[in-house]
């Protein structure tokens, strides 16, 4: 639909300029595509060179044959599929509670008519409001008292489910979910859960894609809170892994950008694999609600 | 809002009158308040009472280790007489400002300009998002020797005959290098969401315009520009949540052996959530901490606030602010 | 909806919560006895950062500690702030290690001293006279509780760089540039040579903080006396900061901050042509500048001698086997390992046992095949004993960092020393000293 409408109304705004003013706009764009990506390629060149090299001068501009021995440095310093295996687990396992309970509540929030729901909804709204960080230290003090602190639950139980999943789904939910099939399916005698599993769940592919590549995202990327909370030094994500990599071997940056390297990675992939839905609902979600 | 009416009174037809009465609603809506109980309960246990624990926190002296001592307002005392805290919150309005009206602004042009383009609009849209997926504490470490006193951006200016520029060593050099990463990272996905904005212009408005003689300037202000204006705030209050917990930029440009290096050289790079988590977990002044969380929730309110004002001058009180993209200034 | 109104409830609701959490919680004050990182596991576990134990004797001690039959004990590298992340993880409670390295100065780690054994209660009284006596003095806390082992020392001495000394045509043997250099005003005078004449005009320093710390590692007293009384302001930090500010008037330092790229780079491409600092940077140096081996040389530090850091390790009270960790300990930390360990990482031993061992003088090429313990072994026994408060990292803090913003900022140095006083004083009134 997006396309399409591209399609119409692309060009009024800028006019529908002449020829040298489009081959002028696509110069353009394309050095912003090369300022946007060329911090990925320079970690590419830091990270295959010798840590000599990384501050010559002149700069060495091209990618050098370094890139597997300090690959190799860093699973060597650092406990790099540990790290990674925990970060997986927690933007997994994080993701699917996220998914799952969101969209649930979304289900009731949009469908159903219960008393409170106005308010309940109301501070969920406001709640949203509040950044994590400002509680930091009683949020650690809680943790350490479950003696959760040091474990992959703290990291995701307490994100388990979010306003901002819950009120997006909800959005998507009375947009895309229509009264006839839940109707059709009291008939049949099927009751709330399966309603949601059975009819709503299916018509919430696309908006769970979106939300499960969002949320996916943000939980690889959190930093302070496991920087806080994961005390166990040999239990950490790989953000953190990464940080302490930096820190603890700075005479040898050759490494820690291969360890850069290799963190950013995996995320870009999965970004690549699911990008064009994400894309989509990304821009739908900012002006369809 | 209409959909959420236009279901109520639909579950009031299906429903027979009599389980209207109390024990049968309950148990009628019993689905609904299990489904959404989840939310709730977390938020209880996770979000409310951390944030009533902090306050009582904030009343005393205690380093988590050992005994808590009753300090009553010497926390909050100390906090307004500390130079460093106001230090730290001037910086961050200033690295906010130096990161979000560039980038708005960059967003803006670039929106138009993907606007133009047909062919190829994937392609553009990811090469141009990629910066927002990737982790800061990699991209931070990449910057941070991008803008080393011998690093590739003084380079650049040495070749060209230039003098190099104190990145991370003056205090405007140090706020710069942080906006630029925040600039980069955010500008794609700002620009995308103006894109959708536009996209969602209806053609009919500019050619009503066009036959009313209008020119390009007067469509960009008189259509374009109050049409994105719900989007517009939303990419405002996005960056202000956003901006007012930058956290790993600084950190991990500055990350030492020594506590005492956070924030950099004159502290210039120290921002309220890194002094707060410094104070917290490297000095373990947990009273101190949960002081100084609760001024800034004060100073967050006031901007919820403000912004809630302009959200709802804008003529559309139906609409609870649009929250989407705040859950990635998670990792900040 | 509306943000205010719900600010209000959830004030209501943290305020009638509070109470009751920190009922709950004033419940969990002491510990559950489960804390233990090595808890569920085989072995003990030691925290240490790099290059603060041998990584030889720990893969030993993993394996089985020599002489005591199925005690096993592994490191786990800490990266960062040490002393935060070692407090924070016993304010978690959970996964604190059973020993832990403890750096310098110590009394920082006093204010939490129930959280470690006291290893006079374990039997350190018996091998006290192994040890050198001050460094024994300093695990001791006011309180009497001996919370920590000694590890190493730190002697001081300058590390210079010979070729650039010769290219300024300035003395380049050891004893002559001791001689040059016995005053740190002689020095600064060597440091203006060597920036007009030495190839690549080199800097004398990487950066001013470290003639601060230097110089007033020469005097006994600190920023903070035994009464807990502020004495940061008198003479004593006075003249350090002086020639600290002195160093940056005259353009000698290279204005480099410790392990940034920035440092790495001019350190290897030989911007920087001394070094004042303690034994143990020698593994530092050698990881930093590799391509510098053979250029360096030792010898006495301007001013004279002083002592720089030097560890202790410490058992927690989270310790599943406390008997067993101070048998490591006396393994670890004997006069035997503590000459290994000085081989290996360059770790000053506490022993003065090990000081006539013919390993102790073997030469290094990396410093042009001299004997380092000929110049670290004089500096250990000179060097002056210091007091160091539990208080000195929150009022030392500020000064290191105005000594940046002048030297990185251009800040004027008389505002930043009344800057360090004032930020001294508030840090230390905030924690109850004045």
């Amino acid at each position: 639909m997006a396309a399409e409408r591209t399609a119409s109304n692309a060009g009024l705004a800028i006019g529908a300029g002449s020829r040298t003013t489009r081959i002028a706009v696509r110069v353009a764009l394309l050095l912003g595509v090369l300022v946007s990506l060329f911090p990925f390629y320079w970690l590419v060149v830091m990270a295959s060179v010798t840590t000599q090299d990384i501050l010559a001068y002149p700069p060495r501009l091209l990618p050098g044959g370094q890139l597997l021995h300090n690959m190799r440095e860093v699973i060597h310093r650092i406990d790099f599929f540990t790290s990674l295996f925990n970060t997986v687990v927690v933007a997994t396992v994080g993701t699917l509670l996220v998914l799952f309970f969101d969209s649930l509540a979304a289900f009731a929030f949009a469908k159903y008519a219960f008393p409170g729901r106005k308010l309940l909804f109301g501070i969920l709204l406001a709640t949203y409001m509040i950044p994590a960080q400002l509680s930091l230290v009683p949020q650690f003090v809680t943790m350490a008292h479950f003696g959760w602190a040091g474990t992959l639950k703290a990291l995701i139980v307490p994100g388990a489910a979010n306003a901002f999943g819950i009120f997006w789904m909800r959005q998507y939910a009375q947009n895309s979910l229509p009264d006839e099939l839940l109707d059709a399916g009291r008939i049949d005698g099927a009751g709330f859960f399966r309603l949601y599993w059975q009819v709503a769940l299916p018509l919430f592919r696309p908006a769970l894609a979106f939300l499960g590549i969002f949320t996916f995202i943000s939980l690889w990327n959190d930093y302070i809170w496991p920087l806080v909370v994961m005390v166990n030094p040999d239990k950490v994500t790989l953000q953190v892994a990464l940080a302490n990599l930096n820190v603890a071997y700075n005479t040898d940056y050759a490494v820690v950008m291969a360890g850069a390297l290799m963190s950013v990675l995996p995320l870009i992939v999965v970004f690549l694999i699911g990008a064009r839905q994400f894309l989509r609902d990304l821009a739908a979600g900012a002006t369809k609600m | 809002m209409a959909a959420v009416a236009q279901t109520s009174s639909a579950a009031d037809v299906t429903e027979p009158v009599r389980a209207r009465a109390p024990r049968g609603r309950l148990r009628r809506h019993l689905p609904s308040y299990a489904a959404i109980s989840p939310y709730y309960l977390l938020f209880a246990v996770f979000g409310a009472f951390p944030v009533g624990f902090s306050l009582y926190l904030s009343f005393q002296d205690w380093d988590g280790i050992g005994d808590m001592k009753f300090v009553g307002f010497r926390q909050y005392y100390w906090l307004l007489h500390d130079s460093v805290f106001w230090h730290a919150l001037l910086n961050t309005f200033e690295i906010w400002f130096l990161s979000t009206v560039p980038m708005l602004l960059l967003a803006l042009v670039l929106a138009f300009l993907l606007h133009s383009q047909t062919r190829f609009s994937a392609a553009w849209r990811v090469a141009y998002f990629i910066p927002n997926v990737t982790s800061m504490v990699a991209m931070t470490i990449v910057f941070g020797s991008v803008f080393a006193q011998a690093g590739l951006a003084n380079s650049l200016f040495k070749a060209v005959g230039a003098d190099g520029v104190g990145w991370l060593t003056s205090a405007l050099g140090i706020k710069s290098a942080i906006a630029i990463m925040i600039i980069w990272r955010w500008v794609g996905y700002n620009a995308l969401i103006f894109l959708a904005g536009l996209q969602a212009i209806p053609t009919e408005l500019f050619e009503a315009a066009r036959v009313d003689g209008a020119n390009s300037r007067q469509l960009l202000f008189r259509v374009v520009v109050p049409q994105l204006r719900p989007v517009i705030l939303f990419a405002v209050i996005t960056s202000t949540i956003n901006g007012l917990q930058i956290f790993t930029e600084p950190q991990v440009l500055f990350y030492s052996d020594d506590p005492g290096t956070a924030g950099g050289p004159g502290q210039e790079g120290m921002t309220i959530v890194l002094y707060l988590w410094q104070k917290s977990f490297n000095d373990l002044q947990f009273g101190y901490g949960a002081a100084m969380g609760w001024l800034l929730f004060a100073v967050i309110a006031l901007f919820a606030i403000i912004n809630w004002r302009l959200v709802s001058g804008s003529g559309r009180d139906d609409r609870p602010g649009i929250p989407l993209g705040k859950e990635t200034g998670r990792g900040r | 909806m509306a943000p205010h109104r719900t600010i209000s409830r959830r004030r209501l609701l943290g305020a009638s919560l509070g109470g009751a959490g920190s009922a709950l919680l004033g419940l969990s004050g002491c510990g559950t006895g489960s804390g233990s990182i090595s808890a569920g596991t085989d072995h003990l576990t030691i925290w240490y950062w790099n290059g603060s134990l041998s990584d030889k004797l720990l893969a030993t001690s993993a394996r089985g500690v020599p002489g005591v039959p199925g005690l096993k004990v592994k490191g786990a590298p800490i990266a960062g702030d040490y002393r935060g992340r070692l407090r924070t993880v016993m304010a978690a409670r959970a996964y604190v290690p059973d020993l832990a390295c403890l750096n310098s100065p110590i009394g920082d780690y006093f204010p939490d001293e129930n959280e470690f054994l006291d290893l006079r209660d374990l039997g350190a009284d018996a091998v006290e006279n192994e040890y050198l006596a001050w460094k024994w003095k300093s695990c001791v806390s006011p309180s009497g509780r001996m919370i920590g082992f000694p590890l190493d020392a730190g002697p001081t001495a300058l590390y210079y760089r010979r070729d650039l000394f010769e290219a300024a045509g300035l003395p380049t043997e050891p004893a002559d540039v001791a001689e040059a250099t016995s005053t740190w005003e002689k020095y600064l005078d060597v440091g203006k040579t060597l920036k007009a004449k030495a190839p690549g005009h080199p800097y004398l320093i990487s950066q001013i903080a470290y003639v601060f710390r230097m110089a007033l590692y020469q005097s006994p007293k600190q920023f903070v006396d035994a009464d807990n009384h502020f004495i940061g302001d008198q003479e004593h930090v006075k003249r350090a900061w002086d020639l600290a500010v002195e160093t940056y008037r005259q353009g000698l330092s290279a204005r480099v901050l410790d392990g940034t790229p920035d440092f790495n780079s001019a350190l290897g491409g030989g911007r920087i042509a001394s070094m004042n600092t303690a034994v143990w940077y020698i593994n530092g140096l050698k990881d930093t500048a590799p391509k510098t081996a053979g250029k360096w040389r030792l010898t006495s530090m301007p001013g004279g001698p002083g002592n720089y850091g030097g560890s202790y390790v410490g058992i927690t009270r989270y310790c599943r086997d406390p008997e067993g960790a101070f048998a490591f300990l006396k393994w670890l930390l004997g006069p035997a390992n503590q000459l290994k360990s000085y081989q290996e990482m360059a770790l000053f031993p506490t022993t003065p046992a090990a000081y006539d061992q013919p390993a102790m003088r073997r030469p290094d090429p990396f410093f042009g095949g001299q004997i380092p313990v000929d110049v670290f072994g004089p500096a250990a026994e000179k060097a002056p004993v210091i007091f160091f408060s539990a208080y000195e990292n929150t009022a030392n803090t500020p000064v290191y960092q105005e000594l940046t913003n002048v030297e990185t900022l251009g800040k004027n140095p008389d505002k930043a020393w009344r800057d360090a006083m004032d930020a001294s004083r508030t840090a230390l009134a905030q924690r109850g000293v004045s």
